[in-house]
Formats: C-alpha cells, sequence, structure tokens
C-alpha cells in the first residue's frame, strides 16, 4: 500500500536510510582502521613503542593484526612446571573409565596405610582414600609417578601402576562410603575457639578479598568445584594442614598455576589449623557452630 | 471572539485531491503528512546524533585515553599452556629483560588468581604484556594507565606500555570469571630502574 515498491530507488525514504547507513559505515571505518591507527602513534601516557608505519600497516592494526608476535623471542630459564597432567578429553575419559572390580584388587596394596576400603586408620598424616573424586586419585598418582609430588613410599607404589590401574583404583575408592570424621586422636589439631573457627568459615566461603585468597568452598564444593580439586569432607584435619603448610613452602608444588601455592603462601600457620579442621567437618555455610 | 476561526486542513471546502493510501491513512489519524515527515526527520537527526555521540566517545578514549584495539591475533592451546615448551610454563612466568631493554611480563590468569601475583618492572621502559588464560575469560586491567584487555582462553593478549611513574598499582580481574571472582588481583610494582635487576642474559625471571 505505498507510493513505490519496498526497496525502490524512488522511495525517498528507503534510498537517503541507506545512504546515510553507508556513509556511516565508511566514515566508521575510515576512522577506526585508517584514522586512529595513525594518531596513536603519538604518545599519550609516556611515548609508545614505534609503531611501523603506513596505511595498510595501520589498517592491519586496526583489525588486531600487529605483528607483536616477536616478544616471544627471549632466553628462557630452565623449565620447571607443577605436573604433566593435561586435562584433555582423552586424559579425562581415561581417568572416568576405571574398572571398580580390578581396582578393589590394585588397592590390596594400599589397605596397609590408607585403611581398610579407604576409610584411614590412626595415622593423622596418611590421607583417607574412601569417595575421593576420581581425578583427584589420578592425578595425584601421576604426580607421585612423575616425581612431581614427593613423598617417598607414595613415589615407589605409583611408579609400580599403569595409568589404567590408577584409573581403576580411583574408580574403587570413589565408590567407598564417606570416611566418618575422626577428631581428637593423637597428632590431630586442637580444637578451636568461636572466633577462629568464624574466621575459618569467612576463608571458606568468602575468600579474603584484601590477600587476594579466593573462596575454598569454589574450587572445592559445596559452591562450585574446580578440576581436581578434592572434597575435604571427612579428611583428617591434620593431613590438611600438613598440606597448607607444604603448598606455603613449596615442599608440594604439584599444583597447576599455583592454584594452591599462591593461596597457601597467604595464610597464617593458626588459620591452617582452623581451615583443617573446618573443611574436614564439611559444614555449610549456615550450620556451622 | 473577534479572531476569524484558523482554517482547518480539513475544512470541507478544502479543493478534492486524488487521495492516496498514505493520506487516505493520515486524513484517519487526521495528522497532516507534512508533519509525520517533520517528525520522522527529527528523529532520523537524533540517530544521527547518538552515533555521532558514540563515534566521538570512541575517538576521545582513541586519543586521550590511548584505548586500541590491543593485540595481534595469536592462539595457544590453554591445556598444554602451563608445559614445558610453551612460553607460559611456570618457570618462565613474570618479568624479564629483552636483549632490546624491553622487558616482557608473561601473566597466566586462571579462576582466581593471577599468577605471578607480584609484577615487578622498571619506571620509564617500554613493557610487553603478554597474557593468556587457563580457563574462563579473565580481564587485565591495570588502574592508572591504559593497560586493559580482555584474556581469552586460546588466545594470547598483547599490549605494550611505558610506566611513567613508581609505586603499586591494583591490576583487578574485571571480567566476572566466577564465584570467587572479587579475590582475584595481582599487584603491579614500578620500580625505580635502579631497583630492577638488570639481566642482559635474559634467561631470569622476577
Ligand atoms: C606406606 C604407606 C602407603 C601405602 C602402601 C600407600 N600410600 Fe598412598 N599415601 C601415603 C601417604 C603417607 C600419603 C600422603 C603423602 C603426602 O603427604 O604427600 C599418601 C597419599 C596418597 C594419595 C594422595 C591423596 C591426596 O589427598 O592428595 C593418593 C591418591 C594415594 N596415596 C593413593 C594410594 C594408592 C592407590 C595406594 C595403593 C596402590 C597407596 N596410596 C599406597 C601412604 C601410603
Ligand atoms: C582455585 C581453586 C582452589 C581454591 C580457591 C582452593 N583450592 Fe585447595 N586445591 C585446589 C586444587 C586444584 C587442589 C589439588 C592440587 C593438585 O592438583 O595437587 C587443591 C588441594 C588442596 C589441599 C590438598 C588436599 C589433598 O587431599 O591433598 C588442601 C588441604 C586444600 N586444597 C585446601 C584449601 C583451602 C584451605 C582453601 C581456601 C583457603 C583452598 N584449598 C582453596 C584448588 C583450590
Ligand atoms: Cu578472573
Amino acid at each position: 500500500m505505498r507510493r513505490h515498491g519496498l526497496f525502490s530507488i524512488h522511495n525517498p525514504w528507503k534510498f537517503w536510510g541507506a545512504v546515510l547507513v553507508a556513509s556511516m559505515l565508511v566514515m566508521g571505518i575510515a576512522i577506526g582502521f585508517l584514522w586512529l591507527p595513525q594518531v596513536q602513534e603519538r604518545p599519550v601516557f609516556g611515548d609508545r613503542l614505534k609503531k611501523p608505519g603506513g596505511w595498510f600497516a595501520s589498517f592491519c592494526r586496526g583489525l588486531g593484526w600487529t605483528g607483536d608476535a616477536q616478544a616471544t623471542a627471549t632466553a628462557a630459564p630452565p623449565a620447571r612446571w607443577a605436573s604433566d597432567m593435561q586435562w584433555t578429553p582423552d586424559t579425562v575419559h581415561l581417568a572416568l573409565s576405571g574398572d571398580r572390580a580390578r581396582g578393589e584388587f590394585v588397592a590390596l596394596n594400599c589397605t596397609a596405610c590408607h585403611g581398610e576400603k579407604g576409610q584411614g586408620g590412626q595415622q593423622t598424616w596418611i590421607p583417607k582414600l574412601a569417595r575421593m573424586d576420581r581425578l583427584v586419585i589420578y592425578k595425584q598418582l601421576a604426580d607421585y609417578r612423575s616425581g612431581h609430588r614427593q613423598w617417598g613410599v607414595m613415589n615407589a607404589v605409583a611408579m609400580a601402576l599403569s595409568e589404567q590401574d590408577s584409573a581403576d583404583v580411583a574408580a574403587y575408592f570413589n565408590s567407598q562410603a564417606q570416611p566418618p570424621l575422626q577428631l581428637g586422636q593423637e597428632g590431630s589439631n586442637p580444637p578451636l575457639t568461636d572466633a577462629r573457627f568464624k574466621d575459618a568459615q569467612k576463608l571458606v566461603y568468602n575468600g579474603d578479598p584484601l590477600r587476594h585468597v579466593a573462596a575454598c568452598a569454589t574450587c572445592h564444593g559445596p559452591s562450585a568445584r574446580m578440576t581436581a580439586a578434592p572434597d575435604l569432607q571427612g579428611q583428617h584435619p591434620a593431613y590438611l594442614t600438613r598440606q597448607l603448610g607444604d603448598f606455603a613452602q613449596g615442599h608440594r608444588a604439584n599444583d597447576l598455576h599455583l592454584q594452591m601455592r599462591a593461596i597457601a603462601s597467604q595464610l597464617s600457620p593458626d588459620e591452617m589449623n582452623a581451615l583443617g579442621l573446618f573443611l574436614a567437618q564439611g559444614k555449610g555455610p549456615r550450620d556451622a557452630r | 471572539m473577534n479572531n476569524p476561526p484558523s482554517p482547518s486542513p480539513h475544512a470541507p471546502d478544502d479543493p478534492p485531491r486524488s487521495a492516496t493510501p498514505g493520506e487516505a491513512a493520515d486524513k484517519e489519524l487526521g495528522i497532516p503528512e507534512a508533519v509525520i515527515v517533520r517528525e520522522e526527520n527529527r528523529w532520523v537527526l537524533v540517530v544521527v546524533g547518538v552515533f555521532l555521540t558514540i563515534l566521538a566517545t570512541i575517538v576521545f578514549s582513541a586519543v586521550h585515553i590511548g584505548a586500541e584495539p590491543p593485540s595481534n591475533v595469536e592462539t595457544i592451546n590453554p591445556v598444554s599452556a602451563n608445559q614445558p615448551g610453551s612460553e607460559f610454563v611456570e618457570s618462565n612466568l613474570g618479568s624479564g629483560m629483552q636483549a632490546d631493554g624491553t622487558v616482557v611480563v608473561r601473566v597466566l590468569a586462571q579462576q582466581y588468581a593471577f599468577v605471578p601475583s607480584v609484577i615487578t618492572v622498571p619506571v620509564d621502559t617500554p613493557v610487553v604484556f603478554r597474557a593468556t588464560s587457563a580457563d574462563v575469560v579473565h580481564g587485565l586491567l591495570i588502574m592508572g594507565t591504559n593497560v586493559n584487555t580482555m584474556i581469552v582462553p586460546g588466545y594470547v593478549a598483547t599490549l605494550r606500555t611505558r610506566f611513567a611513574k613508581t609505586g603499586d598499582f591494583l591490576m583487578p580481574c574485571h571480567e566476572f570469571c566466577g564465584p570467587s571472582h572479587h579475590d582475584m588481583w595481582a599487584r603491579v610494582r614500578v620500580v625505580p630502574k635502579a631497583e630492577f635487576p638488570f639481566d642482559p642474559s635474559g634467561e631470569r625471571r622476577f
């Protein structure tokens, strides 16, 4: 019901509308890709590095092609890295594909220290393995095998296991019942004052922004979970506290990109004690005492 | 009531015209086409004004705040970025001096920390930041400077700058990256040139 067809150039609205949009586009391109890159060669905050000139180079810079890659060509210190573990889909698949029945057989080598069905024993320095995430067990065994995590006997034990054995034993321990919390044994953490408990609760659920300490619960659960971060509930508090100390001092350094070392190095020994107890008890944000 | 009534456009004594459908509609609404055209033109001006304001903002921030497209398009596998052979292997993170006197800072961002958490650079020296992410999108912003970019997993963000004054600068993650995002920041420590350990071999990291 119009005087002219929808796309007719005789329709002045359509025609001038198109001209307007096109000129905005041309103007934007000219400013963004040609003019600004040239202008930006001039100093703004202190003087800048000289950029290669020419309008074509400017155009490419506007598109994000700057040829900055040459900065990579520098001498590097001898490589040191946390772990060989790369969480590719294949690795995750292998780590999750363990056979529980075979794992039970492999686990016969572990019960002497880690307890019947991974429930742990009286020795508070040996971690419980029951219910532990399969990726955690798989990664820790791989790290003991490669020497990225050091503990005499565990290195020897892990060296005797293949990758498939590790996946199997992980499936076995993962399927066991949640171990009960044990408190007050010899060598365990001293009980906490209410104030210390509150501090730990704050660290677990809020972290400490002033020290860039991320909230434990956002990686270890329940808020969210990071790949291969263990669930700490039911673990020996003394074991957790010792691991924190080891991370802080770098005795344990198998956490990818300093995930735990960066955090633990900000914590005081008192806080490590409190956190060990709090996390082992697995209290939610509301039911903490 | 001395004034004569102003002639109405729809006065019955209007000469009859061959009404187009558009004019028929105008008649229904009682708005003459000339008024509609005037209003349309005003709105076109408003839109052009909005466009020019946005453009002016971009030009202003580009020229006076130094905002620019930050980097070349360079990809990296985030899963193996921390392995030997990668530029972002743990031992290679931090600042190091190149033979040409430029300081290269390599930063790895991850939920919920920058590595390293304290970055030391000399004042009044060309500095190149190279950053990548191990997991999700993070942001790299150094307050009080024009250093500001997203860190996208799979890509290396490159930024060139020069710090004009010494002091500690806050470097918060400014791209929501998860529930502990608020705990994620690092410190940039700009030190006098003499305090930055000069290492011509380029093999040490600070
Ligand atoms: C001689 C005692 C001993 C034996 C046998 C043993 N472990 Fe361990 N294991 C330990 C100790 C002690 C630690 C903690 C070491 C540390 O602090 O690094 C540990 C740690 C671990 C961890 C890391 C847990 C964590 O929370 O990070 C895993 C996984 C593990 N062992 C699995 C096994 C498996 C599987 C076997 C059997 C194939 C086994 N262990 C046999 C003593 C033993
Ligand atoms: C950014 C995620 C993240 C945050 C936040 C985090 N952790 Fe961890 N944590 C990990 C990962 C991942 C591991 C496993 C490291 C490895 O691969 O060896 C770990 C391991 C640990 C261990 C060793 C457990 C074991 O069985 O060996 C303890 C203890 C621990 N974290 C305590 C804490 C405490 C306390 C906090 C809060 C102050 C915290 N973590 C915050 C990711 C995190
Ligand atoms: Cu972030």
